[in-house]
C-alpha cells in the first residue's frame, strides 16, 4: 500500500512565498482580487503563517507553510453529506468537485482552515488566463477544494512509470509547492516506504504533527525546533538533510526542542 | 315508506345533545325500539351519545406500531443500502456506522408510525374514497354546527310510528 | 350550551375580515418577495454575495435556520405534551401552536437550501437512485437533518391536519360558492360519525405520543450539526438538551406573541383567556430557568477547563467582538423573564407579549453567537476572521419573518386558527356533567349515579335496548 505524505521543515522557510503562486498556478485556483481578499476570502491551497517572536529588534520570524494536511482520520470526510470528500485508497483527502453542493460544512470542520470556497466563479484576468494547467479541472461557484497534493502529478508519475513498466520511485513526484521552494522546505512522498525520504524524515525528533492532540493522524509532518543559531537542521543529530543520507535508525534519541505546546511527535 | 315491510331508515336532526337524550327516552317510553345505526356530529358527542350507534375500536395503535416497525425497517435499509451502494471511507469511520443509521432509524420509526396512523383514521372514517366524498347523498343535508343527525333502522311499521313521533314532536325528519 | 356556544363558535371560525389582517398579509407578502428577491439574486450572482468567507463559513443561514427550527417546537412539542397529558386549557392552544410549527418548518427548511453553494444541486443530498451508483451519506448530520426535518415536517403537517378536518367541514358546511368547492376538498369528506370520531380521538393520541420524541430527536439533530465537530465550543455534549431546551423556549415565547396577536386582532379573548395566557406562562419561566442553567453550565464548563482553543472562543463572547450580542442576549433572556415572570401581574398578555419579543430577540441571538464567534477563532490563529453579513443576508433573514407570517395569515383564511370542535368539547365538559375525557372505562351506570336529573342517563339502556 501506498500513503502519500510530505514531510515541511518549517526551519528552512524563509517565508518566500514562492510555493503559494506555484500552487496557485499549477491547480487553476481563483485569483479573486484585492476586495475579496480583503473579505477574507483569498484562496490560496497553501498558505505562509507568519510568526513575529520577540520586540524589536530582538524579534525573531518563523513562518509555518500550512496545507491540507491529508489527515488518515480525517474531520472533514464524514460530514459531507454528498461524498465530495473522501480518503483515497493512498491515503489522499480527495475532493470530487463535481458532486460538492457547497455545505462548508468540511470547512468548518477542518481545524487547520485550509479549505477554501468559490464564493464566485472564477475568472483569470489577462494574460493568467493562456496558463490554466490543463491537466486540473477549474472549479465553478459554490464549490469547496483544497490542496490535493497535485493528484494530478501523482497521476502523471503513476502512468510515466507504468509506460515504463516499473513502480514508482521515491522522487518521481514533486508536487509544485515541493518543486518550486528554493530552501527544499517539502519533501513528498510514500510514508509507507521505509526507506523512502520522507519516512526517513518523518523520525527525525524534530517532527511532529500541526495539533497532534486532536488525533486526526495527518499525512504532513511538520520538523521544527532546529537551533536558532542560523544554521537550521544542520546541528540537530540523525536529522535528515541530504536526500543521501541514509542512517536514520541511528538517530540518537537527543531531546527534541518541543514545538508549541500541544503538538505531539508522530 | 314505499315498501311498508322491509327494515326503513330514519333520520332526524335534532339540535343539541340535551334533545336527543330527551327524544332517545320518549322513544323508549313509548317502547320505539328503534336501532341507531348512524350518529353524526360536527362536534364530538358525549361518550354515552357516541356509543348509541355502532362502532368499531380504532386500530390506529396497532397501525401506529406497525407503521414504526416498518419505518424502521425502511430506515434501517436506507441507512443500510446507501453506504453499501458507495462504499468508500470517510474519516475513517465503518462503513455502515451503527450509531449513524440508529439515528436514521429512529426517525424512520417516527415517520412510519404517523404515516401508518394518519392513513388508519383516514380509512376507518372512509375519507379516502375520492370518488364517493362527492356523491354522498347527505353532503347536502349535514348536520349545522352543534346538531346532531341520528339516523335510526327498524321494520317498516315501527319507522313510520319513528318518523311520526318525529313529526309530531316538531324535529327534523329524514327519511332514506 | 347549544345556543351561545354555537353561535361563538361560528363567530370564531368564519368571521375573519379586517382591515389589519389585509394590510398585515399586504406587508408580510412585500417581505415574502424581499426573501425571495434576494435568493434569486444571490442564485443568480453567486453564493459570494452573502458576508461569509474563510474561516466564518457559516453565517446569519445556519443560526436562522435553527432559530426556526428552534420556534417550530412551539406547536406540535407543546400542544402533544399538553394533550398527552390531558391538560384542559390546551384547547384554544393546539392549533395556533401547531400552525406555527408547521410553517416555522417550512421556513427553517429553506435555509439549510439557501445557504449551499449549488442550491440547484440540493436532490444530491435526497436517498433518490442515480446513475452515478452515489447516496447521502448517512454518516453526515446534514443528512441526518434531512432525513428528521423531513420526518418532522410530514408529521407536523399530518398532526395539523388530522384534527383539522372536523372544523374543515364545519366551514364547507356553511359556505357557498368557490369556497365551499375548497372546503369540500380539504375535509376529505369528513361527516362527523361516531366511527370518524373514535378513530380520530385514537389516532390524535398515538401521534401525540409519537411526535414527542420525534421533536426532540430533530432539535438534538440541529444541535449535532454543531456538535459533532472539532469546533471549540462546538463539540459539547450538552448542545443535545441545550438546543431542545432553547427551542422549547422560543417557541413558547413564539407562542404567546402569536397568542397575544390573536387575542388583541381577532377579539379571541373568550377562548384565549388570562388563565390560559397565565398558566403557559409558567411553563415559559420554566424554561427560562432551564435555559439559564444550560447556558451557566455551558460557559462555566469552557471557562473552568481553559483549554486555549474554547477559551478564546468563551472570551471573545464574554468580553470580545461578540460581547454586545451576548449580553443583550443575557438580559432579553434571562434577566427580563426572571424580572417579569414570577409575578402574577406579569403574566398577563402583554407583558408576555413584549418578553416573548425580546425572548425570540435572544434567542437568534444565542445561535448567532453559537456559530460565529466558534467559526471566527479557529485553533489555529493564524487563521482569525470576522463575519459582517451583507444585505443579502439581512433581506434574507427579514424576509424570512415575513414569508412565516405570510404563511401563517393565509392559513387564518383558510382555517378556524383556534379548533373549534376541541373548544366546544372542552365547553361541554364544564358545562355538562358527563366525563368524557375519563376514557371507555368509565360506564353508563357510573354516570347515571351521577347528579344529573335529566334524561340523559339512561341513553344507553335504551340503546342497547334498541339494538
Amino acid at each position: 500500500m501506498t500513503r502519500w505524505g510530505m514531510v515541511v521543515d518549517v526551519d528552512r522557510c524563509t517565508g518566500c512565498d514562492a510555493c503559494v503562486v506555484a500552487c496557485q498556478e499549477e491547480n487553476n485556483v481563483q485569483i479573486v482580487g484585492e476586495s475579496e481578499a480583503a473579505n477574507g476570502r483569498a484562496m490560496h491551497w497553501l498558505r505562509i503563517e507568519r510568526y513575529v517572536e520577540g520586540e524589536f529588534p530582538d524579534a525573531r520570524v518563523t513562518f509555518r507553510p500550512v496545507l491540507c494536511q491529508h489527515c488518515g482520520e480525517a474531520p472533514c470526510e464524514p460530514v459531507c453529506p454528498v461524498y465530495a470528500t473522501y480518503h483515497t485508497p493512498d491515503g489522499l483527502n480527495a475532493m470530487v468537485y463535481a458532486r460538492c453542493v457547497g455545505t462548508r460544512y468540511c470547512a468548518n470542520n477542518c481545524p487547520y482552515t485550509v479549505r477554501t470556497f468559490n464564493w464566485f466563479d472564477p475568472e483569470w484576468p489577462a494574460p493568467l488566463d493562456r496558463q490554466l494547467n490543463p491537466d486540473v479541472s477549474p472549479r465553478v461557484s459554490g464549490v469547496m477544494e483544497k490542496c490535493t497534493f497535485c493528484v494530478q502529478r501523482i497521476q502523471g508519475a503513476e502512468r510515466a512509470a507504468d509506460a515504463a513498466g516499473r513502480e514508482v520511485a521515491d522522487g518521481d513526484i514533486r508536487p509544485a509547492c515541493a518543486a518550486a521552494c528554493p530552501a527544499q522546505v517539502f519533501t513528498f512522498g510514500d510514508l509507507e516506504d521505509p526507506e523512502s525520504r520522507v519516512s526517513r524524515l518523518a523520525k527525525s525528533p524534530r517532527a511532529h504533527h500541526l495539533l497532534g492532540d486532536l488525533g486526526t493522524q495527518p499525512g504532513v509532518i511538520y520538523l521544527e525546533g532546529a537551533d536558532w543559531g542560523g544554521n537550521a537542521g544542520d546541528g540537530e543529530a540523525g536529522d535528515e538533510t541530504e536526500p543521501a543520507t541514509t542512517e536514520p535508525s541511528t538517530t540518537e534519541p537527543a531531546a527534541p526542542a518541543t514545538a508549541a505546546a500541544g503538538e505531539t511527535s508522530p | 315508506m314505499s315498501d311498508a315491510t322491509g327494515p326503513q331508515r330514519v333520520r332526524v336532526v335534532l339540535p343539541d345533545e340535551e334533545s336527543l337524550r330527551g327524544a332517545i327516552e320518549l322513544l323508549e317510553r313509548a317502547s320505539l325500539r328503534a336501532r341507531v345505526v348512524e350518529v353524526r356530529s360536527s362536534v364530538p358527542l358525549s361518550e354515552d351519545l357516541a356509543e348509541l350507534a355502532p362502532t368499531r375500536r380504532s386500530r390506529a395503535p396497532s397501525w401506529g406500531i406497525a407503521g414504526g416497525i416498518a419505518g424502521g425497517v425502511a430506515g434501517w435499509l436506507l441507512a443500510l443500502f446507501t453506504a453499501k451502494a458507495y462504499p468508500i471511507v470517510t474519516g475513517h469511520m465503518p462503513i455502515v456506522a451503527a450509531p449513524t443509521s440508529g439515528i436514521v432509524i429512529y426517525e424512520g420509526i417516527a415517520l412510519g408510525a404517523v404515516l401508518a396512523t394518519t392513513f388508519c383514521v383516514l380509512r376507518e372514517g372512509g375519507l379516502l374514497r375520492r370518488r364517493r366524498r362527492e356523491t354522498q347523498p347527505h353532503d347536502e343535508e349535514r348536520p349545522p354546527t352543534g346538531a346532531i343527525a341520528v339516523t335510526f333502522e327498524a321494520d317498516g311499521v315501527l319507522a313510520s310510528r319513528v318518523a311520526a313521533f318525529f313529526a309530531e314532536g316538531g324535529w327534523r325528519k329524514d327519511t332514506t | 350550551m347549544a345556543g351561545s356556544g354555537d353561535r361563538a363558535r361560528e363567530r370564531l371560525a368564519l368571521n375573519r375580515f379586517r382591515p389589519w389582517l389585509v394590510v398585515a398579509t399586504l406587508a408580510s407578502g412585500a417581505l415574502t418577495l424581499l426573501f425571495f428577491y434576494a435568493w434569486g439574486y444571490q442564485l443568480w450572482n453567486g453564493i459570494g454575495v452573502v458576508g461569509m468567507n474563510r474561516p466564518v463559513s457559516w453565517g446569519i443561514y445556519e443560526s436562522t435556520f435553527v432559530f426556526w427550527i428552534g420556534i417550530s417546537h412551539a406547536g406540535t412539542l407543546i400542544s402533544a405534551i399538553l394533550r398527552v397529558t390531558g391538560a384542559e386549557w390546551r384547547r384554544p392552544v393546539t392549533r395556533c401552536a401547531e400552525a406555527i410549527t408547521v410553517f416555522a418548518l417550512c421556513v427553517g427548511g429553506l435555509f439549510p437550501i439557501l445557504h449551499l453553494g449549488r442550491a440547484w444541486k440540493v436532490y444530491y443530498v435526497m436517498p433518490l437512485p442515480n446513475s452515478r451508483g452515489l447516496w447521502p451519506n448517512y454518516r453526515s448530520p446534514l443528512a441526518w437533518d434531512s432525513v428528521a426535518i423531513s420526518a418532522y415536517l410530514i408529521g407536523s403537517i399530518l398532526y395539523l391536519g388530522l384534527p383539522l378536518l372536523p372544523d374543515l367541514a364545519i366551514l364547507r358546511d356553511r359556505a357557498s360558492g368557490w369556497r365551499k368547492r375548497f372546503w369540500t376538498l380539504t375535509a376529505l369528506g369528513w361527516s362527523g360519525t361516531a366511527q370518524q370520531w373514535r378513530s380520530l380521538e385514537a389516532g390524535i393520541k398515538v401521534m401525540a405520543i409519537v411526535i414527542i420524541p420525534l421533536a426532540v430527536s430533530v432539535h438534538t439533530i440541529v444541535s449535532w450539526d454543531f456538535a459533532m465537530t472539532l469546533v471549540p465550543m462546538w463539540n459539547s455534549t450538552i448542545f443535545g438538551p441545550y438546543f431542545v431546551v432553547g427551542a422549547i423556549y422560543s417557541g413558547i415565547a413564539a407562542l404567546l406573541v402569536a397568542m397575544a396577536l390573536l387575542r388583541f386582532g381577532l377579539k379571541l379573548g373568550d377562548w384565549l383567556t388570562d388563565s390560559v395566557f397565565s398558566k403557559l406562562a409558567l411553563l415559559f419561566l420554566v424554561m427560562t430557568m432551564a435555559w439559564g442553567y444550560f447556558t451557566f453550565s455551558e460557559h462555566l464548563t469552557a471557562w473552568y477547563a481553559n483549554e486555549v482553543a474554547e477559551a478564546r472562543v468563551l472570551w471573545t463572547r464574554l468580553t470580545g467582538a461578540a460581547a454586545p450580542p451576548f449580553w443583550t442576549m443575557v438580559v432579553l433572556n434571562f434577566v427580563v423573564p426572571m424580572l417579569v415572570l414570577p409575578f402574577r401581574r406579569g403574566r398577563r398578555p402583554v407583558p408576555l407579549c413584549l418578553v416573548g419579543i425580546g425572548v425570540l430577540i435572544g434567542m437568534w441571538l444565542e445561535r448567532i453567537l453559537i456559530v460565529v464567534p466558534s467559526l471566527a477563532t479557529p485553533r489555529l490563529a493564524y487563521t482569525v476572521g470576522s463575519y459582517t453579513p451583507s444585505w443579502v443576508e439581512l433581506s434574507i433573514l427579514a424576509g424570512s419573518a415575513g414569508l412565516f407570517l405570510f404563511l401563517y395569515l393565509v392559513f387564518m383564511q383558510a382555517a378556524p386558527i383556534l379548533s373549534v370542535w376541541e373548544i366546544a368539547e372542552g365547553e361541554r365538559h364544564e358545562a355538562g356533567p358527563s366525563p368524557v375525557g375519563a376514557g371507555g372505562a368509565s360506564s353508563a351506570g357510573a354516570r347515571t349515579a351521577g347528579a344529573r336529573r335529566d334524561a340523559g342517563h339512561d341513553v344507553g339502556a335504551a340503546a342497547t335496548g334498541g339494538a
